[in-house]
């Protein structure tokens, strides 16, 4: 069976494909990828988690999304009323997470891998921090918030165990 | 611009994320389409298609419980379902799923992110197809 470890840096370049092609395409808000590691992270998070499992490994996903930023995708699909009444903050972060792992999921499969994927779910701060113990890979994506002003509107962190 | 036409199609949107069954429901008004009702779950799902001649369902690929390709399957073996134009909505992009789709009787197959343009595209030609059923049966 081949190890994910060999498809990190694949893996990296279709999240990072993935997460500005559905903010883009699917909810109409422009965010890119950070170059680099920013010097602080969203404040605010809305986190949502995804396990992709091959044998015995698994590749676990963990993302950290600005609130701010899912509100204004939100504000594109719900009235304002809805919005303040129900959570669809967290819809939107277990969809998103759903969207771009099944296109690694789709990726590793085309490659010979044989994955399968879980449910995306929302984790504990101490469940995520469990998810990502060791040689994690950073991803930062920036947006511009309602005052135009640039942050770190998605973080996702991935680790392959 | 919508389309009056659609207004006649009764169509039914199912999938578990209340984002999705929005953002569905948004794309088919902005098409022209009046009568869409939505179920968060197969077995909602099913009594609503038993109740309902819908025209076209579209149904989330990965649902807990019953999965929306089980669903299809089901209503697939039983002619009385015919008429309804299944569309499979997964982010499952690999070919093999479509082909199996397809061959399990979906009508469509639209992957996600979904984008208005690739959205319209595939409803319009799932309608292509709704006007090639035969008439329906006198009730």
């Amino acid at each position: 069976m081949k190890d994910i470890n060999a498809a990190r840096g694949r893996i990296a370049d279709v999240v990072a494909e993935s997460v500005v092609e559905t903010f883009t395409g699917m909810f109409g808000q422009e965010v890119s990828a950070a170059a680099r590691k920013p010097p602080a992270a969203p404040d605010n998070v809305v986190m949502s988690c995804v396990k992709l499992l091959q044998g015995r490994s698994s590749l676990d996903f963990v993302f950290r999304f600005d609130m701010e930023l899912l509100l204004m995708a939100a504000a594109g699909i719900f009235t304002p009323e809805y919005i303040k009444n129900n959570p669809v903050y967290e819809d939107l972060a277990c969809e998103i997470a759903n969207i771009v792992c099944a296109k690694v999921k789709t990726y590793l499969n085309d490659e010979g891998y044989e994955t399968e994927m879980g449910f995306p779910f929302l984790p504990r701060a101490d469940e995520a921090q469990r998810l990502l113990q060791e040689k994690v890979v950073h991803m930062h994506f920036f947006y511009r918030d309602r005052d135009k002003k640039q942050g770190v509107g998605v973080a996702v962190n991935f680790t392959v165990v | 611009m919508a389309d009056a036409s659609l207004e006649q199609f009764r169509v039914l949107v199912v999938d578990d994320n209340v984002v999705v069954r929005k953002l569905i429901e948004v794309n088919l008004t902005t098409m022209g389409f009046k009568n869409i009702e939505v179920a968060s779950n197969s077995n909602e799902a099913q009594e609503k298609i038993a109740a309902t001649p819908y025209d076209i369902v579209f149904l989330d690929w990965n649902m807990p419980g019953k999965s929306g390709y089980q669903l299809m399957q089901e209503h697939r073996e039983d002619r009385k379902f015919d008429r309804i134009a299944f569309v499979m909505v997964t982010a499952e992009s690999q070919e093999r799923y479509m082909r199996e789709a397809i061959k399990a009787g979906a009508t469509s197959y639209i992957t996600k992110p979904i984008t208005p343009a690739t959205f319209a595209d595939k409803v319009g030609k799932v309608v292509a197809w709704l006007g090639t059923r035969p008439p329906a049966p006198a009730q």
